[in-house]
């Protein structure tokens, strides 16, 4: 099977009249990876994918394909594999002959296109469907006979957009693990675009978070998640609670933070440099890494907060609360670390210096 | 009930007219009667013995289908440029594709036997294919636009992908997709060519007399029941044409179908 290629763009930027939707990105895709492009609609997450695959010319910058400059290259001289959202089988033709439809347009021998459809067919677990139409599988089958038709030709470079888009949850959840499996097998280097935070996070090796054309970051998953660089990528990405606080002190890699009058918190992070004493901040912990304290000892950092409500959901507890700083901030506890006593009263709440982070607060400087 | 049988009263009613010229054309008398006192075959003989009817039918039958083929291409061509391009005038450039249709067949007559002339295309068979197709480029254009709206764009963008060159996608993928509606439009230009009169008559001469002229100046003469003859063979080649594509459409369905 074939090996995928490293993809470069640099300084890509396309108008469409005077909207730029895609402003001035730089992204490296390694060999063998799987990149998701995360970000709500409109964030030209799109409009990047549609790029890489020609489909869109480049107003400014270029795109490199195992080095080489596609730049100026036509969609159908590229060799790059697309999966798209609504699947775009032929409906005139069978599941063998779309799957064969790339085969034979590079004239491959009659023998090994009938080969590769069989194995391929048998890769996407199909064997049976060959003779079918499109229109008479199901959403998942038609899916994974368009994966088939998208790596059959052995591209370097698989671009899917919204895969699981129009799945319902169930298939959704087993296809994503499918699409996985196949990407894994077959090495193909793959750029996903996605506006579920989920998906992306399950699926990818790293996640690009695109906002307004311009990329926010990029990083492995769980550094998206535990260290987003700013305000947007931490909003976008799971839930989050911010606290205001000023920088007043740095000592090794503990940073301390004035939230309130008389009241200062610790946080471990390497984001901080002297530069930044007295500078604004935003500290960003997840609800899942607070915790409700007896005593302020139990936690590098305690807090009191009055409980505004309390919500069931199955396997947790979501507890929102108003903080003594002001700021609404919410709590998620295992089940059997919860009852409703808690509504109304005042508790504290408490986390560990390493389960917070710190991200400049955009709206003061 | 009553609706049902106005319906009926309606449709025999636009029908009756034509389908008796069909027995008159098998009258054995040389004037119409309806029904005839006996029926023979001599007006069919008479037709197919008479050298310039045969050659006025095959002369129609040509001019017919260049003016399908040529309609079918241009009218598809406008039509993907019309759901796949955006450009400036797209608006007027519609109304125009449609315009033969609304403009009085009269008027592009005279006007054609104007500009026509002192091209050389009067009195020539291009002169007569370049005439119906463009009366019959509106039908295709509409049919075909209708059509390629239903196909996923994404379809050929999909080809595209696989490495199909714009020309492949369009022949691979696109046409086979839009085929019924090419297919019908190309059969309805053929038809309008076929029996197109009022045109024709400012362009065509002796030289290119097509079927329905060759009747119509017989008629002016005098009246015989190979009129309706004529006639005749004409609702038969036109009917037959219209079962033809019904018959391929729906087996094309059912072929569809078998395979689940």
């Amino acid at each position: 099977m074939a090996l995928g290629d490293s993809l470069s763009i640099s300084n890509a930027t396309k108008y469409y009249k005077k909207f730029k939707a895609v402003d001035d990105v730089n992204l490296t895709v390694n060999k063998g990876e799987f990149l998701t492009i995360l970000g709500p609609s409109g964030s030209g997450k799109t409009s990047l994918l549609k790029l890489i695959a020609g489909f869109e010319e480049l107003s400014d910058g270029s795109i490199l394909l195992n080095n080489l400059d596609i730049t100026k290259k036509k969609p159908y001289e590229r060799e790059i594999g697309m999966l798209f959202q609504n699947y775009a089988l032929f409906p005139h033709m069978t599941v063998s002959d779309n799957i064969a439809y790339p085969l034979r347009l590079r004239k491959f021998p009659k023998e090994e296109i009938i080969e590769r459809v069989q194995s391929i067919l048998k890769l996407v677990h199909l064997e049976e469907y060959g003779s079918r139409y499109p229109e008479q599988l199901s959403g998942g089958q038609q899916q994974r006979v368009a994966l088939a038709r998208a790596i059959v030709f052995n591209p370097p470079l698989l671009l899917l957009d919204e895969p699981l888009g129009a799945l319902d949850k169930n298939l959704r959840k087993q296809m994503q693990l499918e699409i996985m499996q196949i990407q894994e097998k077959v090495g193909i280097t793959t750029i996903s675009v996605t506006h579920d935070q989920e998906e992306a996070l399950v699926m990818s090796d790293r996640i690009c978070v695109m906002n307004n054309g311009r990329i926010e970051q990029v990083d492995s998953p769980k550094n998206i998640y535990k260290h987003p660089k700013n305000r947007f990528v931490a909003e976008f990405i799971g839930e989050i609670n911010l606290i205001k606080g000023e920088i007043i002190n740095i000592t090794d890699e503990i940073t301390k933070v004035k939230i309130k009058d008389n009241l200062t918190v610790k946080i471990k992070t390497d984001v901080a440099q002297p530069g930044i004493i007295g500078k604004s901040m935003l500290i960003a912990i997840r609800p899942e890494n607070i915790q409700i304290a007896q005593e302020s000892s139990e936690f590098h950092n305690t807090i009191h907060a009055k409980v505004l409500d309390t919500i069931y959901v199955g396997d947790s507890v979501i507890i929102q609360t108003k903080a003594v700083t002001g700021e609404n901030i919410t709590v998620k506890v295992p089940a059997h670390m919860s009852d409703s006593r808690f509504d109304n009263r005042d508790i504290l709440l408490g986390w560990n210096h390493k389960d917070a982070c710190l991200i400049f607060d955009e709206t003061q400087t | 009930m009553w609706l049902k049988v106005l319906v009926g009263i309606i449709l025999v009613a636009l029908i009756a007219p034509i389908l008796v010229i069909v027995p008159i054309s098998f009258s054995s008398v040389s004037y119409f009667e309806f029904p005839p006192p006996g029926y023979s075959t001599k007006w069919y003989a008479n037709f197919f013995s008479n050298s310039e009817w045969v050659e006025a039918t095959f002369r129609s039958l040509t001019i017919a289908l260049f003016t399908a083929i040529l309609a079918a291409t241009l009218g598809i061509m406008a039509s993907l440029a019309v759901t796949r391009l955006n450009f400036w005038g797209k608006q007027v450039f519609m109304s125009l594709m449609v315009a033969p249709m609304i403009i009085p067949l009269i008027i592009i007559g005279v006007a054609l036997y104007h500009s026509f002339a002192p091209l050389g295309l009067s009195n020539s068979m291009l002169g007569l294919v370049l005439a119906h197709t463009i009366i019959a480029i509106p039908i295709v254009f509409v049919t075909v636009t209708a059509s390629l709206k239903g196909v996923d764009k994404n379809l050929e963008l999909a080809a595209l992908g696989l490495g199909s060159t714009p020309f492949g996608a369009f022949f691979k993928v696109t046409l086979p997709l839009i085929r019924p509606a090419v297919l019908s439009g190309a059969l309805f230009a053929f038809i309008i060519s076929f029996d197109e009169v009022v045109v024709s008559i400012f362009l065509a001469g002796s030289k290119t007399k097509t079927l329905p002229i060759a009747l119509w100046e017989n008629l002016r003469i005098q009246v015989d029941p190979t009129m309706a003859a004529v006639s005749t063979i004409l609702i038969g080649i036109t009917v037959s044409l219209f079962i033809i594509q019904t018959l391929v459409s729906a087996r094309k369905a059912r072929l569809r179908k078998s395979v689940q």
